[in-house]
């Protein structure tokens, strides 16, 4: 295989606060290739989002943050990299997407000149050119009439056009690496199949990789090449997106895929994991999932020992459980693919 | 606030797009609009009253040569202490010179003071203010507890003590005025960088790779501009007042120059003898100073999107 275009090793991000310490991030080796797609899913608060933000250094700055690790990009650590660096870096070859488009776009500047700045920020243009390659942006992004949108105010958007917009922001310098992080959660249903179907042709013109932070399973089942499931901000599961799929090696995936809703067959209850995610101040001994695992029943290495993330049948399956074995020959089979 | 509307189709939202209008005053982070804003600043009957006296003044200041056939510097003993007649409207003062001919005029100075210490104080003090909040950190240290320093003097103590400083004239009372209000500028400009500096589309430019000074002054100084006008127009009252107290004083606009402060003082002496060459320039000053506040308290009312309808 290729180089990784952007690879995360041994990345931990600790929030300390005056009582206690939260770890946000354990840990996680993460990489993305040129032209796949990751797709990035956890409940909210598996550190998802905190993994990829802090790799880039986009944490809010009023944040104390200590992390730890490597975030090499093209072979470049962009923890190490400087202010300067990381300006060139982002936007020119690493794009991110934003969860809510709604108030990602300034509301007093028109959307053109907003695209015409992420355009001038890294390439000498003229104004007559950035403006013609905006309008072919908003274009590519599938906004109707984009020459009298070019000149509108962000509030005359709805959500999904400001989505378009923003989509269009982070195409535009063609960058290598796309980052969307829950790029849907704020739309409606009926708008989320549209917003997908322009990030994967965007993704597609421009050859990028794409890692995609979300909690929707469908999504993940449509888009990615390759799953990383996160628990308590650790990998708990990663592998191709069918292997996932089809025949997970983790309990906490094979719970999450169990509990999706089923549109066939006899009407039953919603299926659930119990219990909450830990609290990431006091994260439990051993495997942090153990209180909520129905494989685990109380046996002792689930509370002593944190399991590795070690290989299991496959090419580049990989689970953290220690009874990851056991699940193949249970045989169970989860909810199966199912696509949104 | 409502949400923007989804089902919003194509055709038809390049005519809600053109028709602007209805749609925007629903939303709270839509741009101000000239149309939406004045029909809303002229429903507001203060507001409206504000700017009419205003009106008034700035109409006196500007057509004084038309309106009256007095110098307002020309003395005439003979006349001095006229009460208010028909040929002296507001009467004549000690050295008998027209005091509404002065009052007229006096407009001129006492108006420009106002508006020019609120512009300094606007321009030096909103990017010192942007700038502190934006990027935080010891800048942000440094600059605070200089405006703290600032502020521990009351504005009118600061401005006398720039007076003293600079010496005396229509020059230093308008620096020395627009410096007094300052500080308080460099605040309100740093407690709006700090709210931006937090959303998402500042994060987004951030993300975007874009300078601090182009997000600065292409989003943070944008967004932050209402609070900012609404501020400076009802500082303008307060330069006004800080102007004519050192007029009072003597430490203003020197005599024989009509400024409604130094007016005010020349006839102090003569409080008893003269009530109302002390009247017309108190009230002058009060309605100047008034109809800013109202002013300002209109267009705040029109700007705020919470308060709208």
């Amino acid at each position: 295989m290729s180089k990784p275009l952007l690879a995360i090793r041994d990345l931990a991000v600790r929030f300390p606060t005056r009582s206690e310490t939260v770890q946000a991030v354990d840990g996680v080796n993460l990489e993305v290739y040129p032209g796949e797609t990751v797709g990035i899913v956890g409940e909210s608060g598996s550190g998802k989002s905190v993994t990829v933000l802090s790799a880039l250094r986009l944490l809010p700055t009023t944040a104390r943050v200590e992390i730890s690790g490597q975030a090499l990009f093209q072979g470049r650590d962009l923890l190490q990299a400087s202010k300067r660096e990381l300006r060139r870096v982002r936007g020119r070859h690493i794009a991110l997407i934003p969860q809510d488009p709604m108030t990602c776009l300034d509301p007093v500047v028109r959307v053109g000149k907003q695209l015409r700045e992420a355009l001038c920020t890294h390439a000498a243009l003229s104004r007559a050119a950035a403006r013609r390659r905006a309008i072919e942006l908003l274009e590519t992004v599938g906004m109707p009439e984009p020459e009298q949108r070019y000149s509108q105010y962000p509030y005359e958007f709805s959500g999904g056009m400001r989505q378009r917009a923003m989509i269009a922001m982070g195409i535009a310098n063609s960058p290598e690496l796309l980052i969307a992080d829950e790029p849907t959660t704020a739309l409606d249903v009926t708008i989320q199949a549209q917003i997908m179907d322009v990030l994967r042709a965007a993704q597609r013109d421009t050859q990028a990789g794409l890692a995609l932070i979300t909690h929707d399973l469908g999504l993940i089942a449509e888009m990615a090449d390759r799953v990383v499931v996160m628990y308590a901000g650790r990998v708990v599961e990663t592998g191709d997106v069918h292997t996932i799929f089809r025949a997970p090696r983790h309990p906490y995936t094979y719970g999450l895929l169990a509990s999706l809703p089923q549109t066939t067959g006899s009407k039953q209850q919603l299926r659930q994991i119990p219990g909450n995610p830990p609290d990431l101040s006091n994260v439990p001994p051993g495997c942090p999932f153990h209180p909520r695992c129905a494989l685990s029943r109380g046996r002792a290495i689930c509370r002593s020992e944190r399991p590795e993330l070690l290989p299991v049948d496959g090419a580049g399956h990989r689970s953290a459980c220690h009874f990851a074995a056991e699940m193949a020959t249970h045989a169970q089979q989860p909810a199966a693919e199912q696509s949104s | 606030m409502n949400p923007p509307d989804e089902s919003r189709q194509p055709q038809a939202s390049v005519a809600a797009g053109n028709g602007g209008g209805m749609g925007m005053a629903h939303d709270a982070g839509a741009p101000i609009r000239s149309a939406g804003l004045v029909r809303r600043f002229a429903n507001n009957k203060a507001a409206v009253v504000g700017l009419v006296i205003l009106g008034v003044f700035v109409f006196l200041a500007v057509a004084a040569p038309l309106l009256t056939g007095y110098d307002p510097t020309n003395q005439d003993l003979s006349q001095a202490f006229l009460p208010p007649s028909w040929q002296h409207w507001l009467g004549t003062d000690n050295l008998g010179r027209d005091v509404f001919a002065r009052i007229m005029y006096g407009g001129r100075y006492t108006l420009m003071i106002g508006v020019i210490a609120v512009g300094i104080a606007t321009l030096i003090g909103v990017p010192i203010g942007l700038a502190s909040g934006y990027y935080g950190g010891a800048t942000d240290m440094v600059i605070q507890r200089g405006a703290d320093i600032l502020l521990s003097f009351n504005p009118f103590l600061l401005a006398l003590i720039l007076v003293a400083a600079l010496g005396i004239g229509l020059q230093s009372v308008t620096i020395a005025a627009g410096i007094g209000v300052l500080p308080q500028f460099v605040r309100i400009a740093r407690a709006e960088a700090l709210s931006i500096r937090e959303t998402d589309y500042v994060a987004a430019a951030v993300n975007f790779g874009e300078r601090s000074a182009i997000i600065l002054w292409r989003h943070v100084l944008p967004n932050s501009l209402t609070p900012i006008i609404v501020y400076a127009t009802l500082n303008i009252g307060t330069t006004i007042l800080i102007a004519a107290g050192l007029g009072f004083l003597g430490l203003g606009v020197q005599p024989p120059t009509p400024e409604w402060g130094s007016m005010l003082g020349e006839a102090r002496t003569y409080i008893f003898h003269a009530p109302f060459l002390m009247t017309f320039p108190g009230l002058a000053i009060f309605l100047a100073v008034f109809s800013f506040n109202l002013l300002g308290d209109g267009l705040r009312d029109a700007l705020d999107p919470n308060l709208r309808d």
